[in-house]
């Protein structure tokens, strides 16, 4: 008995030892691109298992084959805060990668939640998919179209509640231009919920009369006919919703999407990120990740670091008024 | 009906799933019953496993390791004084003091039977009324989310028997714990003293297993050489002690009742359904002040609760598609993956799916019961278990799993650091179980209210509008005010 108990013990100490110090890693930028990859690579998920991001990230693994095996770590916490610094944070030997979201990137800089500038710092890899806004409503309210709904606010303001996903965000930035574009900002009540599923739930059970979400959140519901979708934030109409309007067709400039792509701690060899991208590449040419990321609300579109860096930087200038906006309101 | 019986036909056509929910359940009880591995951790380190299952393996897996492991608390709860996981600290409060007395095996067969009776009663509900309970739950708004939380800190007072300002101390000390981290709603950050780790609060697991696995730890340490009186217990029984049960129907009812009721309410939780049931439970009993001292109405109202969680969490997932708790989540994205949207379509489109994850969690309550009654003889086995050959083991288990759960090296000092400061509080006669109240509850009050200020343009007046939120804030003055005047009176009497 005693000989088991020892055993078991000292083989715990030694996993907690090991698992504890795995991720102390402090080689700096000395990896051989040309061997390039000689162990496994990380990829950190900031957010928790089952959502988006990490349905994502697991569809990517299934198909990408970097030569060495990727292994997916779930850092959540903070609306994906935590893992984006615990992934700037890490060594940029290239075997620490990270999924994210470009939008949430420049939300944790322009807000003043963080002293990194994380969108202009961190290495861009690639995008690979992107998400859409929405404005929606429900069957309960019988508007079909935004005139309609424009038309019911105008004749009774004060009496709307609009959600949106998190407060001083793009997000919220994006609600406020669009209900500014469509002229009915000072006659409705945003009101912040602290995720798509959770506007969603106040959308489904009346609490809000209105909601700028995402497609991945309310794709299911728009086809249970739960949910009514009125404009979509893009230049376009979309493939997979040919009769939904898009913001500019209605005359309202704006179209912030939501892509996702992955990126690696500054400084990381520019070969390894090639090297990457080039493999993200080829998956995201393939039918199959397509159907499965359809599948999740997300369309698959391949943007390469340098232009998805550059699209970041243009959106994060345009969104810097919005934000001195809402640093006033929200003050 | 024809979904329940699709559901049957679906989960008993494939002997896979049946084996998978025996492992299931088995690796969830272990992960419950070891302090520092909790349920939440089993659920997410099964999570990619499922991934390559079909979706119905993939759903009844991740039930059986939730259902295993949030019962499975209760194990180390009774025998140890700590809780395995975290939805069994209430199961401390009672169960180790009748372990104390003798009586572990007692103590195990309530925990044990009641789990099976709070989770088939939420299985029932899930499998006859979950379209209706799903409305029910999505006509609550931000007011009700606040009304109940409130109530659910007002039994702070009935709570504090002992002291009440050294009550109201400890649930002070939980509010500001609670409190740590980013401001959703402002952005601003609270009490991080620099460290960006704090910006997403203090993770609860982290702060549960300081408190109560390294705390206790500490406290029992110091009398570690004293030789430990060996318990005597008479042999283990493998029905439930119906003769001690006998006061017990009331809280059993109230754990159903609590623990399905917030399951189907998205992000309240286990935890606070768990400390809402006990402490409803202890205000409507006849001997209000055994509680705390071995008695099995504990032990019911919170193993009851925390396991009818479970269940009517999976209301509003098979019904609407929105999810409740993080397994939920996972699950839901368990369903994407395998190109299933799940949302109020589901119920429709796969019946077969709907009936299948019903017939699955109710299953799943079954094994847990039958695997938990033959594991007991062994479990029961630990309490006589040398101290110093059982502390470090927990405390590993504890490193490695709060390590894990977020792969992070800081929540372990967190969970150290806040052993510490438990020891220190126990030292200053502060009790645990008010500090978690506000450390769960305080959040939850308010995130809700201000949303609900936000929406109303700052009208309070506004919650009129809303009778359940009235009503649940009602309740919330009466636990405030009745043990008040009740103390008044006795006063004014002996002033006679």
């Amino acid at each position: 008995m005693k000989k088991v108990l020892s055993l078991v013990l000292a083989a715990l100490t030694l996993a907690a030892l090991l698992t504890g110090c795995g991720d102390k890693k402090s080689e700096g930028n000395g990896a051989d691109a040309a061997a390039y990859p000689t162990k496994d690579v990380q990829i950190i998920i900031p957010y928790a298992p089952g959502g988006g991001s990490d349905n994502l990230v697991r569809g990517m693994m299934k198909y990408l084959d970097l030569g060495a095996t990727t292994v997916a770590i779930n850092v959540d916490g903070a609306a994906g805060y935590i893992g984006a610094l615990q992934g700037f944070n890490s060594s940029n030997d290239g075997y620490t990668i990270m999924t994210h979201n470009e939008m949430d990137l420049i939300s944790y800089s322009m807000s003043g939640q963080s002293e990194v500038e994380l969108f202009k710092d961190l290495e861009y890899i690639c995008d690979v998919v992107t998400d859409y806004n929405l404005l929606c409503t429900s069957p309960a309210t019988g508007w079909t179209t935004a005139q309609e709904a424009i038309d019911y606010i105008n004749a009774n303001p004060g009496t709307v509640t609009v959600g949106c996903t998190g407060s001083n965000n793009v997000n919220y930035g994006t609600t406020m231009e669009l209900l500014k574009a469509m002229g009915i900002y000072d006659k409705v009540t945003i009101v912040p919920y602290d995720g798509g599923a959770a506007s969603e739930t106040a959308l489904q059970g009346g609490h809000i009369q209105l909601e700028v979400n995402s497609l991945a959140d309310t794709s299911s519901y728009i086809a249970a006919g739960t949910n009514v979708p009125l404009l979509i934030c893009n230049p376009e109409r979309i493939d997979a919703y040919p009769d939904l309007p898009c913001t500019v067709e209605a005359g309202y400039d704006v179209t912030y999407g939501k892509p996702r792509g992955f990126f690696a701690p500054a400084g990381t060899d520019p070969a390894v990120l090639e090297y990457i991208s080039g493999k993200m590449e080829e998956v995201c040419g393939m039918p199959e990740f397509q159907e499965a990321m359809a599948n999740l609300g997300f369309t698959v579109e391949y943007v390469d670091g340098a232009a998805a860096k550059e699209r970041t930087i243009a959106w994060a200038e345009s969104l810097t008024p919005v934000f001195e906006e809402m640093a006033q309101i929200g003050g | 009906m024809s979904t329940i019986i699709l559901g049957f036909e679906y989960v008993f056509s494939d002997p896979m799933c049946i084996a998978l929910l025996f492992l299931g359940v088995f690796v969830g009880i272990i992960f419950g019953s070891i302090p520092g591995l909790t349920a939440t951790l089993g659920v997410t380190l099964f999570i990619p496993f499922t991934y390559t299952m079909s979706p119905i393996q993939g759903m009844t897996t991740l039930i059986a390791v939730y259902v295993g492991g949030i019962s499975g608390g209760l194990i180390t709860a009774t025998l140890i004084n700590i809780p395995g996981t975290p939805s069994s600290i209430y199961t401390c409060f009672d169960g180790y003091p009748m372990t104390k007395k003798g009586k572990p095996a007692e103590a195990l067969a309530i925990g044990v039977f009641c789990s099976l009776i709070g989770g088939s009663f939420s299985a029932f509900a899930l499998m006859g009324i979950a379209p209706q309970l799903a409305k029910i739950s999505l006509s609550f708004g931000s007011w009700e989310y606040f009304a109940i939380a409130l109530m659910g800190l007002s039994v702070v007072v009935a709570m504090c028997s002992k002291s009440l300002i050294k009550g109201l101390i400890g649930a002070v000390i939980g509010l500001i714990l609670g409190g740590v981290g980013l401001d959703a709603i402002s952005g601003v950050s609270r009490l991080t003293f620099g460290f960006w780790q704090l910006q997403a609060g203090i993770s609860s697991t982290a702060l549960m297993m300081g408190l109560f696995a390294i705390t206790e730890v500490f406290n029992q340490s110091m009398e570690l050489h004293n030789p430990r009186p060996k318990i005597e217990f008479k042999k283990s029984t493998l029905i439930p002690p119906l003769r001690e049960m006998k006061s017990c129907w009331k809280a059993i009812g109230i754990g159903c009742v609590i623990g399905t009721g917030i399951g189907i309410l998205p992000g309240i939780g286990q935890n606070a359904s768990t400390l809402i049931s006990y402490n409803l439970a202890r205000s409507v009993s006849k001997t209000p002040e055994e509680f705390g001292h071995g008695c099995p109405e504990g032990i019911s109202a919170s193993e009851t609760s925390n396991n009818a969680t479970n269940g009517g969490a999976l209301i509003p997932l098979v019904c609407l598609g929105i999810p409740g708790d993080l397994t939920t989540s996972a699950m839901i994205g368990g369903l994407m993956i395998h190109g299933l949207q799940p949302g109020p379509l589901l119920y429709n489109e796969h019946p077969e799916l709907v009936g299948g994850i019903m017939v699955a969690y109710f299953l799943a309550n079954v094994v847990m019961y039958i695997l938990e009654l033959g594991l007991m003889k062994a479990f029961v086995r630990m309490v006589n278990v040398k101290l110093s050959y059982l502390f470090p083991a927990i405390v590993a288990c504890c490193v490695l799993g709060v390590y894990t759960l977020n792969n992070r090296m800081f929540d372990v000092w967190v969970m150290i650091v806040f052993g510490i400061i438990g020891y220190v509080l126990i030292c200053l006669g502060i009790d645990m179980a008010p500090v978690i109240l506000g450390f769960i509850l305080g959040p939850l009050i308010e995130k809700y209210m201000r949303m609900s200020l936000i929406a109303s343009n700052g009208s309070w007046g506004a919650m009129l509008n809303r009778p359940v939120a009235v009503f649940f804030v009602v309740i919330a003055l009466l636990f405030v005010v009745v043990p008040v005047v009740r103390r008044w009176i006795v006063m004014f009497k002996k002033s006679k």
